[in-house]
């Protein structure tokens, strides 16, 4: 009799236990289709997946694709000297991350997954069960839990944890879609704002800009009059140049695509630049490929590329500083690999494996703090103070090249300067030459 | 399911700390939890929770009890609990809360320094 009643509180167990299993299963499908709160649905997913099996502690990592960071959204249960950091991966690591599909201990996964175990402290978590978040077949982040606080994990646990993760990538996905929509919504409506200000601004400034070279040229001013005219002038143009980038963003052109000599549109370009880089001290040097650097694309946009970079290079060296302008022909991936110890990078566009033309800029300022790298693409995101920058600049730059099909890699070190590596379509008269 | 922010009023009986929870134990009580109960753990303190007045306890209620139980454990205390359904007191011993905390019948109980 009473091993007959072991049995029926053995199944008066399991069938609480599956009553509960449904019931979160149900909850968290219904809560993650209608919560758009971040924060909240960071908080849920790791609490649910703890609490449904008894683990110890969690904690919730996404992994940013364009920077390959895993970012540590939320941890519960870890005291506060030992919160989980969070991980900037390289390549392997990244690439080892994206096989991920099935829940499993990282004891059972190779070396190269190593670099799990040091998010978090192995005192607190000796070995996590790691639950990776796939949705659209890749990995959007990773759940890490400890030891359950009674028993080891079952078949059935992983079997709970897998459905949950099904619906907590789900969610992490939607919640980035949204922040995406978000943002882009933030920007057309900036943008359509800026243009018809834009607009208005820009016919006085033409005229400020051409009637200050005439009176430049006045022999009836003295030098210190002329010096005043030729400030005013070169602020107008400083004015022009945001209004171009303003333009811009709201009402984007596409490009006019033809055969362009980049050494050519470098030189042209740095001799309108000439007074701002003596006026601030900044050693340019300019390392041009032998016989020309041909290329696809719009004249007039890569000559805003390489203004706005220079510019901000400018900017990034307080006091002054060297400036290297290179172009070259190379393959864009290869030169990524090759990137110095402690500095960080991060890629716009698919570097593919056939040789492009390169431009690059290189400043010897002060770096990009790794914390708003994955950032400084953004619009209206400027480090910049006030009056300084409108956070268009790199905006615009990325919008360019990615409409010239190029890609455009920043590399940097925080200390020792950044540089811009940006990769080109070369013409198929250059490739016909080559071969 | 509609939530209720959960409620705790917190009272000093018999040398512990009760505190009666009112609503529902979700992971919307995690500022709670860390205001009104958190700060009140100091070395061997006992604690009681009254789960009478709680309608629903999700797997984030769950994992919120377990994160406080294994932090009062390592301050030394004990925590007893009462009031709870039929239903969370298999749910607490399925996942390993009873090793961790005491379920009693009622307050007499779990006041009764006795029957630890």
């Amino acid at each position: 009799m009473e091993a007959r009643g072991n049995r029926g509180d053995g199944r008066q167990l399991e069938l609480s236990k599956k009553i509960f299993e449904l019931s979160t299963i149900a909850e968290i499908g219904k809560e993650f289709i209608s919560s758009l709160d971040p924060e909240r649905v960071n908080s849920k997913i790791v609490f649910t997946l703890m609490g449904v099996v008894g683990a110890k502690r969690g904690v919730l990592y996404c992994l940013k694709a364009d920077t390959r960071r895993l970012e540590m959204l939320k941890a519960v249960n870890f005291p506060a000297g030992e919160r989980p950091q969070a991980l900037d991966l390289n390549a392997a690591q990244f690439g080892a991350l994206q096989r991920l599909r099935n829940p499993s201990f990282l004891s059972e996964y190779g070396g190269e997954y190593a670099f799990i175990g040091t998010l978090v402290s192995a005192d607190l978590v000796p070995d996590p069960l790691v639950i990776p978040l796939v949705a659209e077949n890749s990995v959007l982040g990773l759940i890490l839990l400890a030891e359950k606080l009674n028993t080891p994990y079952t078949e059935d646990d992983i079997s709970i944890l897998t459905s949950l993760a099904g619906y907590s990538s789900l969610a992490l996905h939607r919640k980035t879609m949204v922040e995406m929509l978000v943002k882009s919504e933030k920007m057309a409506e900036l943008g359509r704002l800026g243009a018809g200000i834009v607009h208005e601004i820009k016919n006085p400034l033409t005229s400020i800009t051409m009637l200050s070279e005439m009176l430049k040229a006045d022999k009836s001013l003295d030098v210190r009059q002329r010096k005043y005219v030729g400030i005013i002038g070169q602020e107008a143009q400083r004015i022009l140049r945001l209004c171009q980038n303003l333009l811009s963003v709201s009402r984007p052109k596409k490009p006019e695509m033809a055969e362009v000599d980049l050494n050519r549109i470098v030189e042209e370009t740095v001799a309108l630049l000439s007074y701002e880089l003596k006026k601030h001290r900044v050693m340019l040097k300019l390392d041009l490929q032998r016989g020309g650097a041909a290329a696809v694309g719009d004249e007039e946009k890569i000559k805003q590329v390489i203004l706005n970079l220079v510019i901000n290079a400018v900017h990034a060296m307080d006091g002054g500083g060297p400036l290297e302008i290179s172009t070259g022909i190379g393959v864009p991936g290869k030169a990524n690999r090759k990137a110095p110890e402690g500095s960080r990078y991060l890629t716009l566009g698919e570097p593919g494996r056939s040789r492009m033309t390169i431009l690059t800029i290189k400043d010897g300022g002060s770096g990009i703090d790794p914390a708003i790298l994955d950032r400084i693409f953004e619009p209206f995101f400027t480090t910049k103070a006030e009056g300084m920058g409108t956070g268009l600049g790199l905006y615009v730059t990325r919008n360019i090249i990615l409409d010239h099909h190029g890609t455009m890699t920043v590399l940097t070190r925080p200390g020792s300067g950044t540089t811009f590596r940006i990769a080109l379509t070369r013409p198929p008269s250059a490739r016909r030459r080559k071969s | 399911m509609m939530q209720n922010q959960l409620e705790i009023k917190v009272r000093d009986a018999a040398g512990a700390i009760v505190f009666d929870l009112v609503g529902d134990l979700t992971e919307n009580a995690e500022k709670d939890f860390d205001s009104a109960i958190k700060p009140r753990v100091s070395p061997n303190c006992r604690m009681v929770m009254n789960f009478s007045r709680v309608q629903y306890i999700n797997s984030s209620g769950i994992a919120l009890l377990i994160a406080f139980i294994t932090s009062l454990q390592a301050a030394g205390g004990v925590l007893r609990v009462y009031g709870l359904t039929p239903h969370f007191q298999k749910i607490f011993e399925i996942v390993g809360l009873t090793q961790y905390l005491r379920i009693d019948p009622d307050e007499t109980h779990a006041l009764d320094p006795a029957t630890a």
